[in-house]
């Protein structure tokens, strides 16, 4: 945790509601980008976004320092998207605008791409939260196997081996469509 | 051989993702096994497209909006004092209205005790002090009145009154023990509750019940001031001696 933050997590956890602002303009782009990869919608990831920092600034005496703010945050986030995702039936993401543009366009490279990248994200919203989660955490943020044990509140050996599995589910579940192409 | 496949499988990812070298035998056993050469094939197809699946649209800001949800949460502490002295009020007012005999109960109770075992007088905050003086001159002269009506009342039709402590019935038994103490304590104020609160608001106010019984022509009155820091209630009783049953005189 930077000098910076560790003073302003400080006085924010005496009540600063200016010194919380500040915490909020640094953290809120990677809360939002990582509710967005979880659930992969823009307007629940800003629901979520939101949500995590009140719930942070209810919470925010029983921190401790012993981890980074920003890893502190980041766990609640991810508990905040699963239970989104557990009350609401979550199923494959919407393309992106910008694919939508590569749509519009018409060239067959770009629509082709377009189908891909709708299939990988089919496949990853297809895969378990708790194999999910890592895989977004390190190979869409990449974050260290340290960092993603701290945000999911187990073991590095833990992480490794879900990843390792999240991974291969992955690949299997890419591999009929790759064998056609 | 399959398990060995999936940990270098691994590797093989990391070394795409991230650039993290392989280890010579796993370099040797992927130069080798068909299934391997496959998934190293694979992971570089599929994170090409990863790249394009972890963009994410702008995000808005949301300072303004947790900001002001944050402050909205947060209530001033006197705010929950003044709502916390409100309901007081409201309970004790309500209690008074809807349950007046067991208030009079309570007031008969409390004017029976002699002045020696009322601890709660000398409690008394300052503002029943302050009465003293009018306080004595009124129990002076109704004590008077109440010595004239007692001569002419049969004792079988007194007013029933609560049954009394050992020493206090040892008193009542025995009149010559304290009788001027006694009378003269009937109608003093008595201070049944008092609450008190940090930061309270600075305006003061009142209310006062009143209640009269129709059988005995006895006043009760209750009093709750609200001041800085304070919430008291004041229970005065006033007989009416004048107007006793027919039958008892
Ligand atoms: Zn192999």
């Amino acid at each position: 945790m930077s000098e910076t933050c560790e003073k302003l997590v400080e006085l924010a956890k005496g009540g600063n509601t200016v010194a919380f602002e500040q915490l909020i303009a640094i953290h809120q782009e990677r809360v939002h980008a990582l509710a967005y990869r979880i659930l992969g919608n823009s307007d629940d990831a800003s629901d979520i976004q939101q949500e995590t920092f009140i719930r942070a600034w209810q919470s925010l005496r029983k921190f401790r320092e012993d981890a980074a703010f920003s890893t502190w945050l980041h766990r609640i986030t991810v508990n905040l998207c699963l239970s989104m995702k557990r009350r609401r039936d979550y199923g494959a993401s919407e393309p992106l605008v910008e694919e939508m543009h590569a749509v519009v366009q018409g060239s067959v490279l770009c629509l082709e791409r377009t189908e891909e990248i709708t299939v990988l994200r089919r496949a990853l919203a297809g895969l378990p939260d708790h194999h999910r989660v890592p895989l977004v955490l390190r190979d869409m943020e990449d974050r260290s196997y340290e960092e993603i044990a701290g945000i999911l509140g187990c073991s590095v050996e833990s992480v490794r081996s879900r990843l390792c599995r999240s991974r291969a589910l992955l690949r299997e579940r890419m591999r009929p469509y790759m064998e056609v192409r | 051989m399959k398990r060995e496949c999936d940990r270098i499988g691994d590797a093989v990812w990391e070394y795409v993702r991230f650039g993290v070298e392989l280890c010579e035998d796993d370099r040797q056993h992927v130069a080798e096994c068909q299934e391997c050469e496959r998934i190293l094939a694979e992971s570089r197809r599929v994170q090409g497209l990863m790249k394009e699946v972890s963009r994410v649209p702008q995000a808005s800001d949301c300072t303004s909006a947790v900001m002001s949800r944050i402050t909205a949460r947060r209530r001033p502490v006197w705010g929950y004092a003044a709502t916390a002295a409100m309901m007081l009020l409201v309970i004790v007012g309500g209690l008074i209205f809807l349950r007046p005999h067991s208030v009079t109960q309570q007031i008969a109770r409390e004017v029976s005790k002699p002045v020696v075992t009322a601890p709660a007088h000398a409690a008394a905050p300052e503002v029943v002090q302050d009465q003293s003086a009018n306080r004595e001159r009124i129990e002076a002269k109704t004590a008077r009145r109440r010595s004239a009506v007692a001569a002419k009342r049969p004792r079988r039709n007194r007013r029933p009154q609560a049954r009394p402590a050992p020493q206090q019935r040892n008193e009542m038994e025995n009149p010559a023990s304290a009788p001027e103490q006694i009378a003269a304590s009937k109608h003093r104020p008595v201070m049944v509750a008092a609450a008190t609160w940090s930061n309270a608001p600075s305006q003061s106010s009142s209310c006062t019940y009143t209640e009269t019984n129709e059988t005995t022509g006895e006043t009760s009155i209750c009093k709750v001031e609200k001041s800085p820091g304070t919430v008291t209630i004041f229970m005065e009783s006033k007989p009416g001696g004048e107007k006793l049953p027919q039958k008892g005189i």
